[in-house]
């Protein structure tokens, strides 16, 4: 269904750029430009773009595309609804065109090595050690990469006094393994905590999961080190493929589960452990990226942008007459 | 099913559409729209990188940018594009030879 | 863990399976139905009912504009059709749907057909965000807002379409103006919403309201003067953004006959009247959303009245007052709305942010008592200034002191 849909958009932005083109209207032209940006928008919802998706909107169809509407019908001369433009050298560049296609769509198609991407672990960054890895277990893998990747896992919390396999706790593994896969990770390691007898305030268990299902939620916090202690123990305990215990010093993500309030609370105060923040809201976009990673990219565009209005303000004004 | 090869056949298709626009049209606004439709293309294959092969955003963030900066240009082309329509009173790049503006 | 549509589908699909099987129309055959057939059907069915539903908003608002208008000038409005002239949306509707469908001589006749539903479609698209009820909500968008940016500004390229295709002097100086206002005040409206967005950390519409529940002093409006202030720009701006007296040059009826739908007749008319409707209820709805309330009871601990209620009732107290607007204050020159806009609206709007993030910075930080009250001590002042200080500037804004120096062509220059 949702296929179906994808390939509705498909048809919509291949045609319309095809008007764009091809038309000798260039009004239509423009308008057909709207399609395809909206198509393109369409896109990257698909792509779990969401955020991006509303900014193609809001700044190419909204921004851009009332910008050259503007200039086409100040430039136009007379107001004349037909627009011609004549079109030359179809021939050299239909030929540069195809040339081009081909091997875009060669490279896209036949040489993907993208299709059956598989994460591997890779901690040495040898080949050998990486396939060894993925094809363990007697499966067949049609590739595999060998570029290193870091583990990452990040802490969540998830409040649930009864830890276990309750609608709740599986709702919360998918919400949080679809944060997972938007980072790349393809299995996550839940590590339960409940209390027993013996150790009245934690149990570790170690459970793999496939993670297959799609959200954004990200957490980060730094972590404590008895769960360091105790995620190691479990994975030294039972060990999975490409996950080996060195790695556990610097985890990412962990879901530690059965924590009781007044153990969240403590672990709240000491400040390692944050609330699953959504990178989609406000907050999760501006903590975790604007103003983290990107605040140099941001701050030299937002001057750029300035210059760019003012330089196009002061070149297009009219001559004042003397 | 959709993979990432979806994602980038559109994007080539889109990418040779625009570069077709750049070289034939004969309308400087024509041509801005090709190059609209290029840097679109080349969005939609950041984006669809990161969404399957690489994971995180930063994909999206590169894309966010090259929004931004396709606005900018896209602005400081059409100041351009009037100055030379006010002082020649076409927007054909063929008429555009002289250097002195 | 499957998708809650399918999951309702398929269950739909079994009790229609059950259904025919008990009424013996013929066996278990809707089992037969494909499942992602069934869901672009309901789809469908629930767009469309969707479309029907928030159509009747236009219909009470034509009657309303009807009847307050007439009472502003001291008349009665329509009275014959209908008890109270209540029938006199359907009397319009079938009026337009009998008039000859005319398509101007050499207009753009692709284009012209087009342009209707491009801005029908955005004006109704934004119904999608909107918070109204308490308990469940439309749609959970988790970017409602900026939503709502994107797709209100979708409306510009519809009218430009609109004004282009027309073929006409009118038409397509109604549109460029049109196209220039909205663009001009979706900053001022974007930059009042972003204060909210500051404020409360979310984008999301419903907990924008979640965050107001508990009576009239937590609405966004009321929490600090610049939110005040904000409130009433970003009014101002919706104003201007939905091209209404003082503001409707785009459709203007005195000066460019009708603007940018001046060669639109019968159904593609009606079109532009329910889009242009549909986004005044639309735009008070935002601004009861993010300023207001909400579905909040603004007494606090009242909770008797629904919460639909509520948000229905301040949405109609707004679009009241944008009727009261629009039949007490004439039209403004066009220079004298970019400058309102550019000059005035802007810059306190920039205050605004700033003012904003100090604000939200002192909450966070706890600072001591001694910043706080200091701030109470000129928010106190700030408060008893800010209503003055906008008269004073609305007075300066429209009274045309600001001299009209150099020569446009908007103005016969």
């Amino acid at each position: 269904m949702a296929v179906l849909i994808f390939y509705a958009f498909v048809g919509l932005a291949l045609t319309s750029a095809v008007v764009v083109v091809t038309t000798r209207n260039v009004v239509h032209a423009a308008f057909a430009l709207m399609v395809t940006l909206f198509s393109v928008a369409a896109f990257y919802v698909f792509l779990d773009a969401d955020f991006l998706a509303v900014i193609q909107v809001l700044v190419y169809v909204g921004g851009i595309l009332v910008l050259v509407l503007f200039g086409v019908m100040m430039t136009s001369g007379s107001l004349l609804v037909k627009l011609r433009a004549p079109v030359r050298q179809l021939a050299p560049a239909a030929a540069v065109g195809l040339v081009l296609l081909g091997v875009l769509l060669h490279v896209s198609i036949a040489e993907s090595p993208w299709d059956q991407f598989v994460l591997v672990e890779d901690p040495d960054g040898s080949a050998g050690a990486a396939i060894k890895a993925a094809t363990s277990g007697g499966r067949s893998l049609d590739a595999v990469t060998t570029a290193p990747v870091r583990p990452r896992l990040t802490i969540a919390y998830m409040s649930e006094e009864a830890a276990g396999e309750g609608p709740a706790d599986r709702l919360l593994e998918q919400e949080v393994g679809t944060a997972l896969i938007n980072t790349g990770i393809r299995r996550m390691y839940v590590v339960q905590s409940r209390p027993d007898a013996l150790n009245p305030t934690r149990h570790v268990v170690l459970v793999e999961k496939r993670v297959t299902s799609l959200v954004r939620d990200r957490a980060d916090a730094d972590i404590g080190d008895d769960e360091l202690a105790a995620v190691r123990e479990a994975v030294a305990a039972r060990p999975v493929d490409g996950f080996t215990p060195a790695e556990v010093d610097r985890p990412d993500m962990l879901l530690v589960t059965g924590l009781d309030e007044a153990g969240r609370a403590a672990l709240v105060g000491e400040g390692r452990l944050r609330e699953v923040t959504d990178v989609r809201t406000v907050v999760g976009l501006g903590d975790s990226v604007m103003l983290g990673e990107f605040l140099l990219p941001f701050e030299v565009v937002g001057a750029l942008l300035l210059v760019a209005l003012i330089g196009a303000a002061v070149v297009s004004r009219k001559e004042l007459e003397a | 099913m959709i993979t990432l090869s979806h994602y980038l056949v559109v994007s080539g298709l889109l990418f040779v559409f625009g570069m077709f626009a750049v070289l034939t049209r004969r309308n400087a606004i024509a041509i801005l729209m090709g190059i609209e439709l290029i840097l679109n293309s080349a969005n939609l294959n950041f984006v669809a990188f990161s969404r399957y092969v690489v994971g995180g955003v930063a994909g999206q963030m590169i894309a966010v940018f090259v929004i931004v900066l396709a606005a900018a240009e896209a602005a400081v082309a059409l100041a351009i594009i009037l100055d030379i329509y006010q002082k020649l009173g076409t927007i054909s790049p063929d008429e555009t030879r002289e250097l002195k503006g | 863990m499957t998708h809650p549509i399918e999951a309702f589908a398929s269950r739909l699909r079994t009790t229609l399976a059950q259904t025919t099987e008990t009424l013996e129309l013929g066996g278990r055959w809707p089992e037969a139905i494909p499942l992602e057939g069934l869901i672009a059907i309901m789809l469908v069915v629930l767009a469309a009912v969707t479309v029907a539903l928030i159509a009747a908003i236009p219909i009470v608002l034509v009657l309303m504009e009807r009847k307050v208008s007439a009472y502003f000038q001291d008349r009665l409005g329509p009275t014959r059709v209908g008890p109270w002239g209540v029938l006199v949306t359907l009397a319009d509707g079938i009026k337009l749907l009998f008039k000859e469908d005319l398509i101007p001589p050499q207009a753009d006749k692709l284009l012209f057909r087009l342009a209707p539903y491009v801005v029908f479609g955005s004006s109704f698209a934004v119904v999608a965000v909107l918070p109204p009820f308490q308990s469940t909500v439309i749609g959970n968008l988790q970017l409602g807002l900026f939503i709502y940016l994107a797709v209100s500004s979708l409306v510009v390229l519809g009218i430009i379409m609109a004004g282009w295709s027309s073929n006409s002097k009118y038409s397509l100086f109604g549109a460029l103006r049109g196209a220039a206002q909205i663009v001009s005040y979706e900053i001022p409206l974007g930059l009042s919403a972003l204060m909210i967005v500051m404020t409360a950390g979310t984008l999301n519409m419903q907990h924008l309201v979640m965050d107001q529940v508990g009576g009239i002093h937590h609405w966004y409006m009321f929490r600090h003067p610049f939110l005040f202030v904000g409130a009433w720009i970003y009014f101002i701006s919706a104003i201007a953004e939905v091209n209404r007296t003082p503001f409707d040059l785009p459709e203007a009826e005195s000066e460019i006959v009708a603007g940018f739908h001046t060669e639109y007749s019968g159904l593609r008319f009606a079109y532009f009247f329910l889009a242009e409707y549909a986004n005044v209820f639309v735009v008070s709805g935002i601004c009861v959303a993010l300023f207001m309330g909400g579905w909040s009871s603004p007494i606090p601990g009242f909770h008797a009245i629904p919460g639909i209620v509520w948000f229905v009732g301040k949405v109609f107290v707004l679009v009241f007052m944008m009727m009261w607007i629009r039949w007490t204050v004439p039209r403004v020159r066009v220079d004298q709305l970019m400058a309102v806009c550019w000059k005035y609206l802007l810059p306190i709007s920039f205050v605004n942010i700033i003012g904003t993030g100090v604000v939200v910075l002192l909450e966070r930080e706890q600072l001591g008592v001694e910043i706080a009250g200091m701030f109470i001590g000129v928010g106190a002042l700030m408060w008893a200034v800010a209503p003055v200080m906008l008269l004073i500037l609305g007075a300066l804004a429209f009274s045309g002191t600001e001299p009209v120096a150099r020569r446009s062509p908007a103005v016969g220059g």
